[in-house]
């Protein structure tokens, strides 16, 4: 593991074997996440994002389970004896484990793309604050109380102290969205990770709680792992951007580079489709060409070939396109950019597929 | 909370007055009435009746008075001073009849509640972690087979195997020793030893019924995201599962609390009459044969009225559990 990362994925595989056949969530995912970075996971929806972010807590749904790959994470708060920090695979740990229960909301927390459903609609909003603390710090109830009362106010939720005691249907989709980032930063974790945070909320909360989450990464200085599906987000929020394709990353670097140099085919198509980048944070993607392929048969060779512009017949369609540093900050997973590319393999046969595919 | 007692309090009372119309005019409905039913016995024993005694008969009793009159001072009589009339073929104050005897339906009906929901919300919660489990199997299995067999044919099988096979008798509510006896600890526990037969069967189709209920609603929640969010916070399986999941599953259970005393209380009587219960319902099926309307009015209005009650208590259950309801919210 690279001696500043605080987390490294390397070739993660999920799969969910159901009875129409295997779906390959994430097939052989790469990222790294430095301290204190913001990190924008950018994909289609159904690319494996949510099950990417899912297999860092190992609370990936049943049947989903993690076939190879390595989760490397730095933890700090693990070991017993005072600071030391050391390195946990959290795809080797059970996730039954106390080791991985210690992580979770601990020292890596998430929040999820849904807010009205993230909190049990039976229990007040301040209790399930207080639980996350109760569990990772050893306060007294009522230390916890205030501990969470803090932490609504820092959040922004109005009369914080009344509010303790009401119940999520009283709270609004932006206002349990708030609480929700309350929660997860309330064990002052050293990773965020945020599933789409603002895709279920209006225009104006969305960039509301986008604006929040900017201020208190800054003061809290935590890594964020920021997924959303929106590049005009990404371009406001991160620092680094990983576009993702049919469960891989096809493109990494930092998102001043993506914006100016994207590399990746997919990335410039997902770049055009966003209008006037930067200005409407709210503005949805614009879908791109083709449709993303079935989750249970994967294309052959580069997934991305069948709606791809500038697909070699005889090399997309067979050959699986390696991961490729360009420099130091931007790597991608296409042919063109690999320095021994094969050159074409012209077997009628193939022909044949690549142009019934394109 | 104080605003939707009081709302629920007040429908309930409306039910309670409505309901004691109805059961009124269900009495009167069958053609004839006790004159002639009363003549009819007097003839069949050699007596001769006429016309004018029958008339005579209505009279004394009161029958031949309007309806809505009779059933003013019918209700009034019950509300202001706890009278419900002369049982008409015993003679004697319905109160006395039914007695202690509505205690005892009362007690079938809560332990019969006790049974449903003590064994059903443990196995339910199981089946429902341990899905497609030989557990879960087993407990489905006896399940339907709960939910198929009438009861009377269950206490049949129950007295059938409890003196043939143990040479002891379960029908009753208490050992020959006892009946007389003053209430004391030990009658009390033969009481219990007793007392889980009529609720076994009683209970029976309603406990599978709400472990479907349990498990299915269990299965439902245990993968909502509230859920997962909870686990995301690092909160232990076995706490997390109690804390939630069974907590929301709860609800629907409650809810069903007022039907389910329905269907024991409807079904109680059948059963009490096969097992020979010092219950209400033996006396219920003969004042109802006998045409005696104080006394069969009388219990139907007691049976609706521990219905209603139950019904009402288990709204307030659900007020407690779900904030949803206590506010109000319609979701
Ligand atoms: N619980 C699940 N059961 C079966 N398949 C799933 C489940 N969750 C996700 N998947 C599959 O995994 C793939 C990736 O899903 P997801 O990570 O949710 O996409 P994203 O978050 O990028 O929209 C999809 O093809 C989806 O069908
Ligand atoms: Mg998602």
């Amino acid at each position: 593991m690279n001696t500043n990362s605080l987390l490294e994925i390397q070739d993660l595989r999920v799969s969910f074997p159901l009875d129409e056949g295997t779906v390959q969530a994430v097939a052989g995912v790469n990222l790294a996440i430095q301290p204190g970075q913001v990190l924008g996971i950018v994909g289609e929806s159904g690319c494996g994002k949510t099950v990417t972010a899912q297999s860092l807590l190992r609370i990936i749904p049943p049947p989903g389970r993690i076939d190879g790959g390595t989760i490397l994470f730095r933890s700090s708060k693990q070991s017993g004896n005072g600071k030391d920090e050391n390195i946990v695979d959290l795809a080797k740990l059970n996730p039954k484990s106390e080791m991985m229960r210690r992580i979770r909301g601990n020292e890596i927390a998430m929040i999820f793309q849904e807010p009205m459903s993230s909190f049990s609609p039976v229990h007040t909003v301040g209790s399930q604050i207080m639980e996350a603390i109760l569990l990772h710090q050893d306060l007294s109830k009522q230390a916890a109380r205030e501990r969470a009362i803090e932490y609504m106010r820092l959040v922004g939720v109005p009369g914080a102290q009344d509010r303790m005691d009401d119940y999520p249907h009283q709270f609004s989709g932006g206002m349990r969205q708030r609480a929700m980032i309350a929660v997860a930063l309330s064990c002052n974790p050293s990773l965020l990770v945020a599933d789409e945070p603002t895709t279920a909320l209006d225009v104006t909360i969305q960039a509301q709680i986008l604006d929040l989450m900017r201020r208190l990464q800054q003061q809290f200085g935590m890594a964020v792992l920021f997924i959303t599906h929106n590049l005009g987000v990404i371009a406001q929020i991160a620092d680094h951007v990983a576009i993702m394709y049919l469960g891989q990353v096809v493109e990494q670097a930092p998102v001043r580079e993506i914006l100016r140099h994207p590399k990746h085919p997919y990335t410039m198509d997902l770049l055009r489709a966003v209008p006037r980048l930067g200005k409407t944070a709210g503005q949805r993607l614009v879908a791109i060409e083709g449709s993303i392929p079935s989750p249970l048969q994967r294309p052959m060779g580069c997934p991305f070939h069948p709606r791809c512009s500038k697909m070699i017949p005889g090399v997309c369609n067979t050959h699986v396109p390696q991961w490729v540093a360009l420099n130091e900050i931007h790597s991608v997973r296409c042919v063109l950019y690999e320095p021994n590319a094969p050159t074409p393999n012209l077997e009628p046969a193939n022909v044949r597929a690549a142009s019934t595919l394109a | 909370m104080a605003r939707f007692l009081l709302q629920r309090f007040v429908i309930m009372l409306v039910m309670l007055a409505g309901l004691s119309i109805i059961v009124f005019i269900t009495i009167e409905l069958p053609p004839g009435d006790f004159a002639d039913r009363q003549a009819y016995r007097m003839k069949s024993t050699g007596v001769r009746v006429t016309e004018a005694d029958i008339l005579q008969m209505r009279h004394q009793m009161g029958l031949d008075r309007p309806w809505y009159e009779r059933y003013l001072s019918w209700i009034g009589n019950i509300v202001l001073r706890g009278n419900f009339g002369i049982s008409l073929s015993q003679h004697i104050p319905v109160t006395e009849v039914i007695g202690e005897r509505i205690g005892f339906t009362a007690l079938l009906a809560f332990a019969t509640l006790i049974f449903t929901y003590g064994v059903a919300i443990p196995i339910g919660i199981f089946s429902a972690m341990r899905q497609y489990s030989f557990g879960d199997y087993f407990f489905t299995f006896l399940g339907y087979i709960g939910m198929a067999v009438p009861s009377f044919l269950l206490a049949l099988l129950l007295l059938y195997v409890s003196v043939f096979v143990f040479n002891s008798n379960v029908g009753g509510l208490f050992s020959p020793q006892y009946v007389e006896a003053p209430w004391s600890w030990d009658k009390f526990v033969d009481l219990l030893n007793h007392l889980w037969v009529p609720a076994l069967v009683l209970g029976l189709a309603g406990t599978a019924f709400e472990i479907r209920t349990m498990r299915a609603t269990m299965l439902d929640e245990k993968n909502k995201l509230y859920v997962t969010a909870a686990r995301a916070r690092g909160m232990p399986e076995g706490r997390l599962l109690l804390k939630y999941p069974v907590r929301v599953a709860l609800n629907p259970i409650v809810s069903t609390i007022g039907w389910n005393l329905t269907a024991i209380i409807a079904g109680a009587p059948l059963v009490a009459f096969v097992l020979a219960l010092p219950d209400t319902g033996p006396l219920f099926l003969n004042a109802l044969l006998d045409q005696d309307v104080y006394l069969s009015g009388a219990m139907l209005l007691l049976y609706s009225t521990l219905t209603i009650v139950g019904t009402f208590m288990s709204d307030i259950l659900l007020a407690l559990l779900d904030p949803r309801v206590r506010y109000g919210e319609r979701t």
